[in-house]
């Protein structure tokens, strides 16, 4: 299998690999690096595997991790200091249940609050839609990220 | 304790991308699985040709049926009914294809690209045969599902209460209806996987079996079967599960299927299903044909009910006539139906088998019923909620027995509740009084806004048995083991509250231990919100007993009687002399020591350890009322959710918190499945939508927040006095949008389908504009003749 070595930004720190030209963005995230990165529909539609690329949110299972040379990705693992109110928030508020989408939940709440410091309940909504929860309702993350904005 | 909404402690992991799903496991060595499946719904296989997939470079075995003759056994189906003819599939197809999505060959590799790569390299020769699309052309004998059964039947049974023929003769207005209720897929976030690994020189369990079931225990058993190891050689594991939703709770081929792998090829092996496959080959839910009759007298109260349903098996079955039975003796619901008779047929199609999907047969019947008292309220002219009043059980008629029989014959009896409250309640909750104001506001600005409200019953806590084992350490911690699995339920928060009020110590002292064979032998599982009622009343008497213990071997160490000592706050102190008290982690420790004398009387066991089964024949009812107000876009279809509310009553609260995102949550899935979400077939038998781009789930657009209170009517049938939640918010959606619709619309009942996605809404709306138009027109024509 034909493999191209990039070099990214990830979390902070410069990571270079020789990767197959086929893989994606979350494949190398989860199995390469080892990060929560994960994947639930593998085609565009969940919004699970986002991460930041160069602070703007990206479904992880759509890019090609060689399209991701050069520049920054960001997991929930590189979150840094949204993390632990966006955490406190979450828990609070009771937002998820299985927990198998709150990666990608973080990663679009860190991306909204970054761009609006003062969401709307409707531009959270807005922000958040292209992103599934199948055990939540929702309202549990509308509040949280509410919250996580008042207080920061 | 009890009663708290205290956050949740799996949060702490989730939160922070330490999820232990089964996908994120990663065992040295370790290959990967992939499965071939059929594209045809019914096909012979004329022959499979694997050797080209066999030579690409990090293939490792390309298996079919004819591989795996020497072990392959059908799955077998776990519910017995005398009323059934169970045909259950083999892990890999034998010779016939029975629906679309049937694994037909296992390839393991070194990655799973090659895997991907040696499936494509399979060639497979089918001879497609005529396929059973749906119940009604099973029965009309135009094909068959299975060669020995011509008339596609797989079970069909009945039963009734009073005489419903008399009882109809007798009747001032009687409805009869047709309603169905689409195909649908559980689509959790998480789809479904499977890690295997075999220690041929083990001194424990030799094989291990990671996988996100609901039920551990049920798994082990039937894998047990399948490979031909003794139940305890078998170790599975289910560590965090992303939802499951009822489908997890099924056993499917890959469960022995990986296992197989493992132990021939002496690798771990892991399998993980794609999305599309979790359309195809994850087990369906919910499709229905009913043919309703409701007798009312003059005043709105229902004097019998006759109901027929034909229940869409799909190809296989696996848990018996669980689902429609359910449906059955669902369908009366909170009202008074003092004569019903039902019966169902169950049949065969080329489709993937019909489960447990949340709700589990009691949405549907939920739909039923209340259409049909809207019907009859128009019919009768009399408040569609007028009527509901007139019929609900009232609170002095607890426990009620309905005269119907479970499945497992046992009587059909609610335990308590205040049905009637609830809907006083949500009426106000959802601003019921000023809604005419609010609709002719809406109107003249050219919104169309209707209203809907329905009234729900759920069965919660199935026997027969839950466990849990409860350990106090010396240090003082308390280790508490139950056989159930979590799949988002908050289980470590609610069961280690549970543990805590019975123990009198602080939820942060117990560590809860859960879905894992190892930690404890028998288990039943999650399913029918049974959860907190079995294995909560389990915890709960453990913590009884670990008490009784503690005070008896206290009075050994302190040397007097029982009677003169008092356990509290997680202590036992002697009444006479306070100061005179000993934590559980001493008497614990004392009752572990490796001291050559053990110092107490021979009726005490060594250590502070009890396991205890909850065991019930009872469920407990939980009970709701649910009210939607909605917007209707005549021109589109589209219906917009402007507002949402329900009332529950589901007994004592453990995490009122818990509780209520479960009910939101449920009401979401109810939503995505009243308004979006139907799987649809090709001519041939084929899913049209197999893909999260066209079975539409709802999204945080579609949903606004749900306003919600609770009553709390104790359960008298378990000592906790709780009644189940998994279920509820997913059965009475359908119904109240329904009539909101209709209500915007300014039609009477002409709903009887589910899904109401936009093609169909704007089809009810165009008929009725045309006979809105035709009435007019044939008024004008008659003032014109006079």
């Amino acid at each position: 299998m034909q493999t191209r070595t990039i070099e990214i930004e990830l979390n902070g720190k410069t990571c270079s690999r020789a990767v197959p030209v086929t893989q994606t963005l979350a494949s190398l995230l989860r199995e390469g690096f080892g990060l929560s990165t994960s994947i639930s529909c593998g085609e565009g539609n969940c919004g699970t595997c986002s991460v930041l690329v160069d602070g703007q949110p990206v479904r992880s299972c759509l890019m090609l991790a060689v399209q991701a040379s050069g520049r920054t990705v960001t997991s929930l693992e590189g979150l840094a200091d949204q993390l632990p109110r966006l955490q406190k928030a979450f828990a609070e508020n009771h937002a998820i249940q299985c927990g198998y989408c709150a990666p990608g939940f973080m990663i679009a709440s860190a991306a909204l609050l970054c761009s609006n410091s003062t969401p709307s309940e409707a531009e959270i909504r807005e922000a958040i839609k292209g992103h599934l929860c199948r055990c939540s309702g929702y309202s549990g993350f509308v509040s949280a990220i509410l919250d996580a904005a008042a207080h920061e | 304790m009890l009663g708290k909404s205290i956050p949740r402690s799996e949060d702490k992991r989730l939160l922070s991308g330490a999820g232990r799903y089964v996908s994120n496991l990663q065992l040295p060595n370790m290959i990967h699985a992939a499965v071939l499946r059929s594209p045809h719904a019914s096909a012979r296989i004329k022959g499979i040709h694997t050797a080209e997939a066999c030579k690409l470079p990090g293939v490792i075995a390309v298996w079919t049926f004819s591989d795996l003759t020497d072990v392959l056994k059908p799955i077998p189906q776990v519910a017995p009914h005398p009323s059934l003819r169970p045909r259950t599939p083999f892990p890999l197809v034998k010779d016939v294809v029975h629906h679309q999505g049937e694994p037909v060959a296992i390839v393991a590799a070194e990655t799973r690209a090659i895997c991907q790569e040696a499936l494509r390299a399979i060639e497979v020769s089918y001879e497609v045969m005529p396929v059973v699309l749906d119940a009604e052309a099973g029965l009309s004998g135009s094909a068959k599902v299975h060669e020995d059964l011509p008339d596609n039947i797989a079970a069909q049974f009945g039963q009734q209460t009073g005489d419903v023929d008399a009882a109809l003769a007798d009747c001032d207005c009687i409805i009869t209806e047709r309603f169905t209720t689409g195909r649908v897929s559980s689509q959790a976030m998480e789809n479904r996987a499977v890690v295997a690994r075999f220690e041929p020189n083990s001194s424990t369990a030799r094989l291990t079996v990671w996988t996100n079931t609901q039920s551990p225990h049920l798994t082990r058993g039937l894998l047990s079967q399948q490979v031909g190891l003794p139940r305890h050689d078998i170790r599975v594991i289910a560590p965090d599960i992303g939802g499951g939703f009822g489908v997890k709770n099924r056993y499917y081929p890959e469960h022995t299927l990986i296992p197989l792998l493992a132990m021939r090829l002496g690798r771990a092996v892991k399998w993980v299903e794609s999305r599309r496959e979790s359309f195809l080959a994850t087990y369906h839910g919910r499709e229905q044909i009913h043919e309703a009759t409701l007798g009312l007298d003059a005043n709105g109260r229902i004097r019998a009910m006759r109901e027929r349903l034909l229940y869409d098996q799909g190809a296989y079955v696996t848990l018996g006539i669980v689902v429609p039975h359910i449906t059955t003796i669902s369908v009366p619901g909170p009202y008074r139906v003092p004569n019903y008779q039902v019966e169902c047929k169950c049949v065969y199609t080329h489709k993937a088998p019909s489960v447990p999907y949340r709700g589990a047969g009691k949405p549907q019947a939920c739909f039923v019923m209340e259409r049909m008292l809207d019907a009859a309220a128009a019919k009768l002219r009399i408040d569609p909620i007028e009527i509901r009043r007139r019929n609900l059980l009232q609170p002095e008629e607890f426990p009620y027995n309905t005269g119907l029989k479970d499945v497992d014959n046992t009587p059909v009896l609610y335990d308590s509740g205040n049905y009637p409250k609830c809907l006083e309640e949500v009426l106000n909750l959802i601003g019921q009084s000023s809604f005419e104001q609010e609709k002719r506001d809406a109107a003249a600005t050219g919104r169309k806004l209707g209203i809907g409200i329905s009234c729900f019953i759920e069965m919660t806590g199935r026997g027969p048995y839950e466990s849990a084992l409860v350990r106090v350490d010396p240090g003082g911690r308390v280790v508490l083991s139950v056989g159930i699995s979590s799949q988002g339920q908050s289980h470590e928060t609610t069961l280690a509250q549970v543990c805590a009020a019975g123990l009198e110590v602080e939820p942060s002292t117990v560590h809860v231990q859960l879905g894992d064979t190892s930690i404890i032998s028998l288990s039943i599982g999650v399913y029918a919100a049974r959860s907190a009622v079995m294995a909560g009343n389990a915890v709960a008497m453990a913590t009884a007993a670990i008490r009784e213990k503690a005070v008896k071997a206290a009075a050994a160490m302190l040397r007097v009687a029982p009677e003169a000592l008092k356990y509290s706050g997680g202590k036992v102190t002697e009444l006479a002399e306070p100061h005179r008290t000993l934590a559980l982690g001493e008497i614990a420790g004392a009752l572990n020591s490796p001291a050559l004398v053990f110092p107490f009387p021979p009726d005490i066991d060594p250590g502070l350890e009890v396991l205890r089964f909850y065991k019930s024949t009872k469920p407990a009812y939980s009970n709701g009322a649910y009210a939607m107000v909605v917007e209707v876009d005549a021109e589109t279809g589209h219906v917009k959710i402007i507002r949402h509310a329900l009332v529950h009553d589901c007994g004592n609260l453990i995490n009122p918190a818990v509780v209520e995102t479960q009910m939101t949550g449920g009401i979401a899935q109810g939503i995505g499945g009243a308004l979006f979400e139907e799987l649809l077939y090709d001519r041939d038998g084929r899913v049209l939508n197999a893909s999260l781009d066209s079975y539409f789930l709802p999204r945080a657009t579609e949903i606004p927040s749900l306003i919600q209170s609770h009553i709390v009517t104790p359960s008298p049938f378990n000592p906790l006095g709780v009644k189940g939640v998994g279920e509820g918010g997913t059965i009475p959606v359908a119904p109240a949008l329904a009539s909101a619709i209709e209500n915007a619309l300014g039609i009477g009942v002409q709903i009887t389908h589910v899904p109401m996605t936009p093609p169909r809404v704007l089809l009810v709306s165009r008929a009725a504009d045309h006979q809105n138009n035709q009435s007019e027109h044939s008024l004008q024509e008659a003032t014109k003749a006079t």
